[in-house]
C-alpha cells in the first residue's frame, strides 16, 4: 500500500500542480476582463488574497509584480476575514456552502471578486468558480453576485464560461 | 446624279460626326465612371475588411487570452455571412497561427497550411489589425477579401454601360437626323436651284436665303 502510494502520489501531485498553474493563469486572465470600482480601494496595488487554501501557494506567486489595470499585483495569504476588504480578488478554498454565503455577504458592494474551486462554488453565490471537465479547467460565472459585489465582468469573458448564473 | 448625291453624303457625314462625338463623349464618361467606381469599390472593401478585422479581433481577445481555439474559431466563423471575405487568420502574440477560417470556395486558393506570407501574396485585398486588450497586444488578425465581387461588378457595369451607350447612340442618330434638316435643307435647295439654272439656263430664278449664314437677301447665280 505504501509502495502504491509512493508510486501514485507524485503523479497526482504533478497533475494538481499543473491544474493550479492553469488556475493561477486564469485568475490573471479573468482579472483583465473585469472592472473594479477602484474608488473603494485607493492606492496602486492590485491585491489577490488567498483565503483558507494552500493549493495555490506555489503557482500564484508568479503573478506578484505583474500589472492589472495599471496596478501592481500583490499576492497575499489572508489571515482573517477582515483582510478581504483590501483585496480586489479573493481566492477561496473549500470552505463549505455556509462559509461561501457568509463571504458573499461580506463582499457585498466591496468591489471584490470571489474566486473558488470548490464544487458548487458559483451556485452557492461565489462570483467565479473553477471546474474540471475532462481534465480541462473551465470556469462558471455568477453574474448576480458580480453585480452585488460591484465588479463588472466583460461579456467577452462570459462567452468562455462553462455556465453563467444570472 | 453627282449633284443629288452630295447633300445626302453630307447629311450622313453630319449624322456620323454627331453620333461619333456623342459616343466618344459617352465612352470617356463611362470609362471615367468605371475607374472611379473601381477605386471607390476597393476603398469600400478595404474599409470593410479593416472594420471586420477590428470587430473580430476585439471579439477574440478572451479566446486568445485563455488559449481557447474553439471559441476563437467560432468567433471568426461569423464572417461566413460576408461572401467577400475568403480567409481569416488569427495569430497569437508570438506571431504563431492561432486559428483560421477559410471559406469553402476559397480552399483551393488558400489550402490548409498556407503560410501568412503566401496568403498576403495571393491576396487581392487584405487587412491586418493588432488584437489589443487594454494596452497589451494579445495577437493580430489577417483578413483577405476576394476579387470575385469586383469582377462581377465590373462585368455588370460594362454590360449596363454598353446597353445605355447603344440607346444613347440610337437617340443621338434620331436627333441628329431630325436636326440636320435645318442645316441641309437650305443647302439642298441651293444645289437644286443651281442644277435647275444649269439645265434650263433660266437666270431669273431666285433662291431665298432662309438663314443668315450668307448674309444676302437672295441668291443670284453668276452669268
Amino acid at each position: 500500500m505504501i509502495i502504491a502510494f509512493c508510486l501514485f502520489a507524485p503523479a497526482r501531485t504533478h497533475a494538481s500542480d499543473r491544474e493550479h498553474q492553469v488556475k493561477s493563469g486564469f485568475v490573471y486572465s479573468i482579472a483583465k476582463f473585469c472592472d473594479w470600482d477602484f474608488s473603494k480601494k485607493p492606492g496602486n496595488r492590485f491585491v489577490i488574497g488567498i483565503y483558507r487554501t494552500r493549493a495555490f501557494d506555489l503557482d500564484i506567486d508568479v503573478l506578484n509584480g505583474k500589472t492589472i489595470r495599471g496596478r501592481s499585483v500583490s499576492v497575499e495569504q489572508l489571515r482573517s476575514e477582515a483582510d478581504i476588504a483590501n483585496c480586489q480578488v479573493v481566492i477561496v478554498g473549500d470552505v463549505g456552502t455556509e462559509n461561501i454565503r457568509h463571504l458573499v455577504n461580506l463582499c457585498k458592494n466591496s468591489s471584490t471578486l470571489l474566486v473558488g474551486e470548490s464544487e458548487g462554488f458559483t451556485r452557492d453565490g461565489g462570483t467565479i468558480g473553477f471546474v474540471l471537465r475532462d481534465g480541462t479547467v473551465r470556469f462558471q460565472v455568477n453574474l448576480q453576485t458580480a453585480q452585488v459585489d460591484r465588479v463588472s465582468i466583460s461579456s467577452k469573458l462570459l462567452t468562455l464560461a462553462e455556465q453563467v448564473f444570472r | 446624279m453627282t449633284l443629288r448625291r452630295k447633300p445626302y453624303s453630307l447629311r450622313l457625314k453630319l449624322i456620323l460626326v454627331t453620333t461619333i462625338a456623342t459616343a466618344v463623349a459617352l465612352l470617356v464618361c463611362a470609362g471615367s465612371l468605371a475607374i472611379y467606381d473601381r477605386w471607390n469599390f476597393t476603398q469600400q472593401l478595404n474599409y470593410e475588411l479593416t472594420t471586420h478585422a477590428k470587430i473580430l479581433g476585439a471579439n477574440c481577445t478572451a479566446a486568445l487570452e485563455f488559449g481557447d481555439k474553439a471559441n476563437a474559431a467560432e468567433v471568426i466563423r461569423a464572417v461566413s455571412a460576408n461572401h467577400r471575405i475568403e480567409i481569416v487568420v488569427v495569430y497569437d502574440k508570438n506571431g504563431k497561427e492561432f486559428v483560421r477560417y477559410t471559406r469553402p470556395e476559397a480552399l483551393r486558393k488558400f489550402p490548409a497550411g498556407f503560410s501568412s506570407e503566401n496568403i498576403l501574396s495571393a491576396a487581392n485585398f487584405s487587412a491586418t489589425s493588432p488584437i489589443m486588450l487594454h494596452d497589451e497586444q494579445l495577437g493580430s488578425i489577417l483578413l483577405e477579401g476576394g476579387e470575385g465581387d469586383l469582377t462581377i461588378r465590373t462585368r455588370t457595369y460594362f454590360l449596363v454601360a454598353g446597353l445605355l451607350m447603344a440607346i444613347a447612340v440610337a437617340v443621338a442618330i434620331g436627333v441628329a437626323s431630325g436636326l440636320q434638316r435645318r442645316i441641309f435643307d437650305p443647302i439642298a435647295e441651293l444645289v437644286t436651284g443651281m442644277a435647275e439654272i444649269t439645265q434650263k439656263k433660266d437666270y431669273s430664278l431666285r433662291i431665298d436665303d432662309k438663314g443668315d449664314d450668307c448674309n444676302i437677301p437672295s441668291f443670284s447665280p453668276p452669268v
